[in-house]
């Protein structure tokens, strides 16, 4: 497991029963669009993480969300644990940058 | 103003890149578009755009050159059916890349090209390319108004009339190549009498013209002369009073330089098949020992005329030192059939000498008397000493083998892959069985005719190497002959005995393998259940 794959975890983690948009996750985790997409798209592969398409106002296209499946949740609390252990906890930017 | 420029160039962009997003992924594509429309700060969205660019980019690829191989991928690791299978599914396509890398090596491409083209016999076709590749090259050599290249098609045309027009084309643009109506005139007159091509008397005095002191080019018109009667048996009285015929030999007795351009044929064949690729080297010797000899019967015949011909000792003298010059400008030719006859020829006019020329002249007689009897006698190790043909016929033959097995084990694959897919994914262990055999038949007569040509190739190479003569590598190339003459290892059944022990062997080893690898799938559950 990745730095950066713990690092949207942490992310997701964070506020499990919240639906997430990709930007925002990019900024919490200082992640570029091409590092993070390929992680969700693992992710979602592995069934680890469930997505949606939001009701998109009027002359905006629909925004993805993701949030972890209960699968995911159990993992990513594992994950972390052993992220944690070997001493590369994600480090999150604070709660205030969030869109 | 500039910002939302910026931004709007940003969706452009993006809106450009989902055109080129694979299918199954346009809806992260989307997805990633949609978060664009929140970003207002014109660098981020930049970068954000750069990001999914190269998530697209990516996927593209992966979709168009991987996609299948992942497919595969999922197939052999799957653990549905044990650890045993899947190993067994690894090893199997790990000997079909090691199979398929061989193909990279242009050594085993050269064996499989020779093995492929003498399947059904002797490629003795002129063209080294076919006639199809041979109109291509036509068109681009008249278009490039390349010389050399039309006189290439001319030497492989099959049709002597659409040659001579080739030849025409090649000499007009550049004289040097005028030789190339040696090799057309010299195709003309092989084999049994015929009608001969309207054009040769024309191609014979273009070449007299363009080269006056060569001798080839004066016996070919003699042959030329004479060609009716080439199996006649009343032919030596028919030449010997044949007039014309005499004065033409004469002249090529006496001219100072004897050519039959074998040199120049070889420099062209190589530089174009370096060009295009030496894919056929078989084809290219082929192609070289083809280069026409003159008539070494007329020479011989024209040779006893002027000796029994002399009216007294100084003719005789005369006529036996022109014999003894020719055979010996005969002997510096580049093979080894002139070389042989040049021999004979310079022995009968040095012995014709001995007796007549002045003291002075005599110790240098006998010493080359001498020395040309030594030649004579001396074997000379050339691919037609037995142990070196024996040894290289044996090496063809296993190629051969291996390439006729490798085509079975490929379509016995092929059909279980076919009954792979017919059943949907369903395989009985039979078809296993057989699909496992099969690769490992493959990789074993891969290997085994990749090891079996290489002295071929080391060969092949040196005898195209740069600055190498015709004399040197003409010879080097003669092994490859073992693969154009059945006859010559028919001898050698051993090897077809030993291939077949072999590769049942290998079969044999390969069936307890897999059955190794059902043992262990059929035992995994029993233990867990246990």
């Amino acid at each position: 497991m990745s730095r950066q794959t713990v690092a949207v975890l942490g992310s997701l983690l964070a506020e499990p029963a919240t639906w997430q948009y990709g930007y925002n996750l990019s900024r919490e985790t200082g992640l570029k669009s091409g590092t993070l997409y390929p992680i969700l798209m693992r992710l979602s592969a592995s069934s680890l993480l469930e997505t949606r398409w939001e009701q998109a106002d009027p002359g905006r296209p629909p925004r993805h969300m993701y949030r972890l499946t209960q699968n995911g949740l159990r993992q990513a609390r594992q994950f972390l644990t052993e992220a944690r252990e070997r001493g590369f906890a994600p480090r999150l930017r604070p709660e205030g940058s969030r869109a | 103003m500039e910002r939302k420029t910026i931004c709007r160039i940003s969706k452009k962009a993006m809106r450009w890149l989902l055109r080129w997003t694979p299918r199954h992924f346009q809806g992260w594509g989307m997805a990633m578009a949609a978060e664009l429309e929140v970003i207002d700060q014109p660098l981020e969205s930049l970068q954000w755009v750069l990001g999914c660019a190269g998530v697209i980019l990516r996927q593209a690829i992966l979709n168009v050159c991987f996609g299948a191989c992942r497919d595969a991928w999922f197939w052999i690791t799957a653990k549905e059916e044990g650890t045993g299978m899947r190993t067994a599914r690894i090893a199997a396509i790990s000997a079909l890349l090691i199979v398929f890398g061989f193909f990279f090596a242009p050594s085993f491409r050269q064996a499989m090209s020779i093995a492929g083209d003498t399947l059904y016999g002797v490629p003795w076709a002129r063209s080294g390319s076919g006639q199809q590749e041979l109109r291509g090259l036509r068109l681009e050599a008249e278009r490039e108004h390349d010389a050399k290249m039309l006189a290439y098609v001319a030497l492989h045309e099959d049709s002597l009339e659409i040659a001579g027009q080739d030849a025409d084309k090649a000499v007009a643009i550049d004289p040097q190549w005028t030789w190339v109506y040696y090799v057309l005139a010299g195709r003309d007159m092989g084999g049994m009498p015929h009608p001969l091509n309207p054009q040769l008397a024309t191609w014979i005095a273009k070449l007299q013209r363009w080269d006056p002191q060569n001798a080839a080019p004066y016996l070919l018109e003699a042959e030329r002369l004479v060609h009716a009667t080439r199996f006649d048996h009343s032919a030596e009285q028919k030449i010997a009073g044949n007039s014309l015929w005499i004065q033409t030999m004469t002249l090529g007795f006496d001219a100072p330089r004897y050519d039959i351009y074998f040199q120049q044929r070889f420099n062209i064949e190589r530089y174009i098949a370096r060009q295009q690729g030496l894919g056929n080297p078989l084809r290219f010797t082929l192609s070289l020992i083809s280069h026409p000899l003159p008539n070494l019967a007329g020479v011989r015949q024209y040779e006893k005329l002027i000796l029994s011909g002399a009216q007294n000792s100084s003719d005789l003298n005369q006529q036996a030192r022109r014999v003894a010059l020719f055979g010996e400008r005969m002997m510096a030719s580049d093979t080894e059939i002139e070389e042989i006859s040049g021999q004979e020829l310079a022995l009968i006019g040095y012995r014709k000498l001995e007796g007549l020329a002045l003291p002075t002249d005599r110790a240098f007689i006998a010493v080359r008397i001498a020395q040309l009897e030594a030649m004579k006698s001396r074997k000379i190790p050339t691919f037609y000493h037995a142990p070196f043909r024996d040894a290289f016929a044996a090496n063809a033959a296993i190629v051969q083998v291996c390439f006729v097995l490798m085509l079975i084990t490929a379509l016995t694959l092929a059909g279980s892959c076919a009954v792979l897919v017919f059943r949907c994914s369903k395989w009985s262990s039979t078809i296993k069985t057989i699909f496992y055999i099969a690769v490992g038949g493959l990789l074993t007569t891969s290997a085994v005719a990749f090891v079996a040509y290489l002295p071929y190739f080391q060969l092949v190479t040196q005898a195209t190497a740069t600055p190498s003569s015709v004399k040197s590598s003409v010879p080097l190339l003669m092994p490859l002959l073992s693969f154009a003459n059945p006859a010559s290892y028919a001898r050698h059944g051993g090897v077809y005995g030993w291939a077949c022990v072999l590769v049942l062997l290998t079969f044999l080893a390969l069936w307890i393998l897999v059955r190794q690898f059902h043992r262990s799938r059929s035992e995994t559950p029993a233990v867990n259940a246990g």
